[in-house]
């Protein structure tokens, strides 16, 4: 019974490492503003990323601010929110604006530009991987 | 049940109203998409007793979104496709232009021509190619699927832990123009979904209309052509779709029971089922299986009494995600009293199809 076992506790383990592995907390930071909370769980940035929402509970509407697919930054937060490659990232919503589910993402060619672009629009959320002058104002922390 | 709807979309209008409207001066908030798709294909399957083959030019689908606040949004669909009545023999076509008005949370109300959203397919593909996992539609899609609606929407999606979603339409119905219509009656749909995990979804619908003289109007399936019966037909359709696309693995299937009363022939009950199932390696090819099939009651009088069951197997390359190419052999076999092929009632058709999809 307990060789039986042993193999789910592999996957078990297994699978809850490569979790950890992809989750945004490690090397990607997450700024926002005006999101109505300035601490998100890693679940709740998935959902945002994934377009769950249409408001933050503020009243705000969600803007998500994504790289552009040239952008140095897009592979690293395509894998770490959607589990996928750029474009697997690009084609999910690309379909879901087609549906008319979602507003489109915004697209930014550089984390100083997600910076900017958070900064000027309230209830913008963005993803960067380096330490862009400015950003610490609008950083969220990730539990 | 209508008059509680009504009630519903009173309550949300005075609650537009009752909000201040410099939230609807907020000029940083406006942002406009603009996006195109197309497809062109390569067809070789026999026609009278002979082989041929041809290139086809598909339709040119034009699609803006457009937020007009923070809460007001357009989405417009402008597809120029085949049609004997232009001498062009192509003529533009508005599919879609629907105002959303995003009222509470995930909870809008949607007013306009939209894609009904009955099932999965028609909610989320219709016209993008691009976004087919295979090459053609569901044949369903061109007899009994009320494609389109114009009217108004109240649409709530991923609340609670399971992802619910539910849909509730009032419309013109399946006999209308998107001008006019001269009959009483609306349509009326209800469907609610549910995405309990990463890339899974199950969905159920209803829908039920009373069409008036057995006029088919423009929100049927494009290739319908019609039976003929000038009666009154008491429409249902029953639709269900249990969907899965993850990683690897990609399962489709759309199924659905149409109730048809007619005075001539009483209730006939018409059944259509749809399976897709492919698997993705190296992250872009995914070779698919596809089974398509359709029975249409032979005491039928609204639909073209069709029996007919396609299967096929083709690959899909995603070049990216703006360009892929499907390449599928598929063979068609006329059951019973088969109308479709209807060169060939009885026998079986080979086709081989390669479609070039795009958007940018």
């Amino acid at each position: 019974m307990r060789a039986s076992l042993l193999p789910i506790l592999l996957l078990v383990m297994t699978a809850t490492c490569a979790f950890a592995q992809s989750s945004a907390g490690s090397d990607l930071i997450v700024v926002g503003n005006d999101v109505g909370k300035d601490r998100l769980t890693q679940k709740e940035l998935r959902d945002h990323f994934n377009a769950r929402y249409n408001f933050w509970k503020n009243g705000k509407p969600v803007v998500v601010v994504l790289p552009a697919p040239k952008s140095p930054s897009a592979p690293k937060i395509s894998e770490a929110m959607y589990e996928r490659s750029v474009t697997g990232m690009q084609k999910f919503w690309l379909s879901v604006v087609f549906q008319g589910r979602a507003n489109p993402p915004v697209f930014t060619e550089s984390d100083a530009e997600t910076v900017d672009y958070v900064r000027k629009t309230p209830g913008a959320i963005g993803l960067i991987t380096s330490d862009v002058p400015g950003h610490r104002e609008l950083r969220i922390a990730i539990d | 049940m209508i008059k509680k709807f009504w009630m519903c979309v009173v309550f949300i209008v005075a609650h537009v109203l009752a909000r201040p409207f410099d939230a609807f001066a907020q000029e940083g908030s406006k942002r406009i998409n603009l996006r195109m798709f197309g497809h062109t294909e390569y067809v070789v399957r026999p026609d009278t007793g002979q082989w041929s083959q041809y290139f086809s030019l598909g339709e040119q689908d034009f699609f803006v979104t457009a937020r007009i606040t923070d809460r007001l949004s357009f989405l417009g669909e402008t597809v120029v496709r085949f049609s004997v009545m232009s001498a062009t023999s192509f003529l533009p076509s508005i599919e879609r232009a629907q105002l959303k008005y995003d009222y509470y949370k995930n909870h809008s109300v949607v007013l306009g021509k939209m894609h009904t959203p009955l099932n999965y397919w028609n909610d989320v593909y219709h016209h993008g190619r691009l976004f087919f996992p295979s090459i053609d539609r569901p044949t369903s899609f061109s007899y009994f699927i009320p494609l389109h609606t114009l009217g108004i929407r109240l649409q709530g999606q991923n609340l609670g832990p399971l992802g619910l979603g539910y849909d509730l339409v009032v419309g013109n119905g399946m006999s209308s123009t998107d001008f006019m219509k001269l009959s009483p009656h609306m349509s009326f749909m209800a469907a609610a979904h549910i995405k309990p995990f990463y890339g899974g979804q199950f969905t159920i619908s209803y829908y039920r209309d009373r069409i008036s003289e057995g006029v088919s109007g423009v929100h049927v399936g494009h290739s319908h052509s019609g039976s003929g019966y000038k009666g009154i037909v008491d429409f249902q359709l029953l639709s269900l779709s249990t969907v899965y696309f993850g990683e690897r693995l990609e399962i489709l299937n759309e199924a659905g029971l149409n109730i048809n009363t007619t005075d001539s022939t009483g209730t006939v009950e018409n059944f259509s089922n749809y399976t897709y199932v492919g698997y993705r390696f190296k992250d872009k090819f995914v070779p698919y299986v596809v089974s398509d099939l359709m029975l249409v009651d032979r005491q039928e009088m609204h639909s073209p009494r069709t029996q007919i069951w396609h299967v096929g197997a083709g690959m899909r390359y995603e070049m990216s995600h703006l360009f892929n190419i499907k390449l599928e052999l598929r063979r068609s076999t006329g059951l019973n009293y088969a109308v479709e092929p209807s060169s060939y009632p009885e026998a079986k058709r080979y086709q081989i199809k390669l479609q070039f999809s795009y958007g940018f």
